[in-house]
């Protein structure tokens, strides 16, 4: 294959946009949002997760609403990321550190693990087509220091959570902050 | 979008510049080093970090202060990141995994949380013009094994740190 701009620019897109396919799930698991968890799935994808194996809608079902039931809060930390792009198709694995919270609010459970996918582009766009999960490791953790209030803004499941907003000057809980500092 | 006009390229550039300004925050952060950690901001850029809310001026000696009071080591990764430019702007939101080794006891505090950004692009250089961070949830776990003598070089909170002798000078400046 000749290296030419234009072929390079498209390889480093592939990639790009790959890479934001995944972390999409993570955001989309993480805030609870069924419809950016959806779109890093392929309409027909299967996803295995071991102890639960399906495709769409029911896999939304049980990652947004089952399975994390028992928990306050969650981050799907996405690390090591490779990807193998051959034309439509590529394969990615991207290492995972999931922190489960749970409403006990003394346990957490910390997963290291891997996504292994394979990608497919349809219609210009990437998305996983099959997700499998493979767990290296897992541990249990005292999550009491999480009770201690920090000041610091917290994550919820819906559309409050600051990650949505677009302000385009200082919000106005800062300026309050700045005002009484 | 067509492949390969220069729309594209500089789409991926705009997404690298703004990934590399995240990495060297966490750089400057875990180095103490205030001139990495002004660098990434812009001049009236606001950073909020719980009680915190200032600008590049006043943000290094007060996360070094906080670090250096409550902690012997740290380390910032930055995990999963999504970005929206608008032209000139960006919203990002980046997840962080923040592990503290705690001065008080022998615990480390394993942190999640995530920077949400407001980024700006001024004379072709994407920085941060607005940051506000949160926590999701922490952990403590038993870190005495760490201090038990290894020949690995340990993290250090200046200059000497290793990483020094090999990135270059050019870190970016304020």
């Amino acid at each position: 294959m000749t290296e030419t701009p234009s072929t390079t620019t498209r390889e480093l897109l592939d990639r790009r946009q790959i890479r934001d396919c995944i972390d999409r799930y993570s955001r989309g698991l993480d805030r609870h949002d069924d419809a950016l968890l959806a779109s890093a799935f392929h309409p027909d994808a299967i996803d295995n997760h071991g102890d639960w194996i399906g495709r769409l809608p029911e896999f939304i079902e049980w990652a947004n609403y089952e399975v994390h039931e028992p928990l306050l809060q969650h981050n799907h930390h996405i690390t090591t990321h490779t990807a193998e792009i051959d034309g439509d198709v590529a394969v990615a694995e991207s290492y995972v550190i999931y922190v489960l919270r749970l409403k006990d609010r003394k346990t957490v459970r910390v997963g290291c693990g891997r996504y292994v996918d394979r990608l497919e582009r349809r219609n210009g766009e990437w998305r996983i087509a099959l997700r499998q999960l493979i767990l290296d490791l897992r541990f249990t953790a005292d999550g009491a220091a999480g009770n201690v209030e920090d000041g610091y803004y917290h994550g919820t499941w819906d559309r409050t959570d600051i990650s949505y907003d677009r302000p385009k000057g200082i919000p106005a809980d800062l300026a309050a902050k700045m005002e009484q500092a | 979008m067509t492949v390969g006009t220069g729309s594209e390229l500089q789409y991926l550039l705009d997404r690298q510049a703004i990934e590399d300004v995240l990495k060297r925050y966490a750089r400057g952060v875990d180095r103490h080093d205030e001139d990495i950690m002004r660098s990434v901001f812009h001049e009236d850029a606001i950073d909020n970090h719980g009680p915190f809310v200032g600008g590049r001026e006043i943000f290094p000696g007060w996360v070094n202060d906080l670090h250096a009071g409550k902690t012997r080591a740290h380390s910032h990764n930055i995990t999963c990141h999504s970005c929206e430019i608008d032209g000139d702007t960006a919203w990002t939101e980046t997840y962080v995994a923040f592990v503290l080794y705690l001065s008080a006891s022998d615990k480390v505090m394993f942190g999640s949380g995530r920077y949400v950004d407001r980024f700006e692009k001024r004379n072709g250089e994407w920085r941060i013009a607005l940051r506000r961070t949160m926590t999701d949830s922490r952990f403590e776990g038993d870190s005495s094994v760490f201090d038990q003598p290894d020949r690995t070089p340990r993290g250090r909170w200046d200059r000497s740190d290793i990483s020094y002798d090999e990135l270059a000078e050019k870190e970016g400046s304020a």
